[in-house]
């Protein structure tokens, strides 16, 4: 315990988190710059808007440190944190999803998804003419239209490269549920941008 | 299941994109900062009191908030019932036993027959409760039947 630890080697995680249950906020830091990026990624991806994520993110890491007493440490932090980052996010999206608060921007989105607006634009605007960036703009449209389950494996697996397994262990699914819920978000997908992709 | 998963290529080339969608690293370095500000700023305040937290546990949990309300409406219940119970016995049951019995040794049945026998006799206003005469009180006859010689009625004479 007398011996500082050295700046540039990378501390163990279970050792910065059994400081952070200390009270070590510099350690906890340290476990909050590691993970943010991922977890705001997700968040991201999960609610479309910046400011919304960058609130649940920073709410997620505070949830966590007050209850980093309860972490038993039968899962990595990392897993820890994505569940309670998950669940927060998807409790805000139901919540939303409850007010049924209509922005501007979702005004935009439901002109947008008229599906005879689509078709129009399907139409006059043939399949080579969209740019990247456009196309983008078709594939977060098309994942606002999944069930938050099937968004959420699809954002954690497809974008963000997680295992199945690790999957599993964050939302506490079978393995297979995992991969069921993978194809079938897959396969909506595939069917929401039938005109854009091949 | 298994015959699809080419198909999906393209569509996995478009999702695997999107990680690279990510802000600046300056943003991630305030947002940490804003973390740590926030906890910092949390452990400073005055504690909060239990009832918030708890409402704001049982907000997140709903089937937890059933499973207590309804213990709670199930206590409440079978507290009036053991009161209405408790109270029902009372008003029922005469009182067993008094001190002044209990230090004479006299039972309530002997309290009783020497009440009633004394009642038939003293029916009479002539013959009042209270007397000089001891013949004539009704209190005098109820000590010698009982065995109360001791208690004394009225001011004693020391002298």
């Amino acid at each position: 315990m007398q011996e500082k630890p050295e700046q540039d080697a990378p501390v163990d995680e279970l050792e910065l988190v059994r400081r952070a249950r200390d009270g070590d906020l510099k350690s906890y830091d340290e476990l909050v710059k590691r993970y943010q990026e991922r977890i705001y990624s997700t968040i991201y991806h999960m609610t479309m808007n910046h400011e919304d994520s960058s609130d649940l993110t920073q709410e997620s890491f505070i949830k966590a440190f007050q209850a980093i007493h309860n972490f038993k440490g039968d899962s990595s932090f990392f897993t820890w944190v994505y569940r309670i980052s998950v669940n927060k996010t998807i409790n805000f999206l139901k919540q939303k999803r409850k007010r049924n608060h209509y922005s501007l921007d979702d005004i935009d989105y439901n002109a947008e998804h008229d599906p005879d607006l689509v078709s129009l634009i399907s139409h006059k605007t043939p399949r080579r003419d969209l740019n990247l960036s456009e196309l983008q703009e078709k594939l977060n449209a098309a994942m606002q239209k999944l069930s938050e389950d099937h968004r959420l494996v699809i954002v954690l697996h497809d974008i963000q490269g997680l295992p199945h397994e690790e999957i599993s262990r964050i939302m506490d699914w079978n393995v297979g549920t995992v991969r069921s819920r993978l194809y079938y978000a897959r396969q909506q997908m595939q069917a929401l941008l039938a005109d854009y992709i091949t | 299941m298994s015959s699809a998963p080419d198909n999906f290529d393209p569509l996995l080339k478009l999702l695997s994109d999107k990680r690279k969608n990510t802000p600046p690293p300056v943003f991630f370095n305030r947002l940490s900062d804003r973390v740590i500000a926030r906890i910092h700023k949390d452990q400073q305040a005055p504690p909060r009191p239990w009832y918030e937290k708890c409402t704001e546990d049982l907000d997140a949990k709903f089937i937890w908030a059933m499973v207590i309300s309804a213990v709670s409406c199930c206590l409440l219940i079978s507290g009036v019932w053991l009161a209405h119970r408790y109270f029902e016995k009372n008003t029922h049951e005469p009182a067993q036993r008094s001190p002044f019995i209990g230090q004479s040794g006299v039972t309530p049945e002997q309290i009783h027959s020497s009440i009633s026998e004394s009642n038939n006799a003293s029916s009479s206003s002539l013959k009042p409760v209270v007397s000089s005469d001891p013949k004539l009180n009704d209190f005098h006859e109820l000590k010698q039947k009982t065995g109360l010689s001791n208690i004394v009625i009225g001011p004693t004479e020391k002298n």
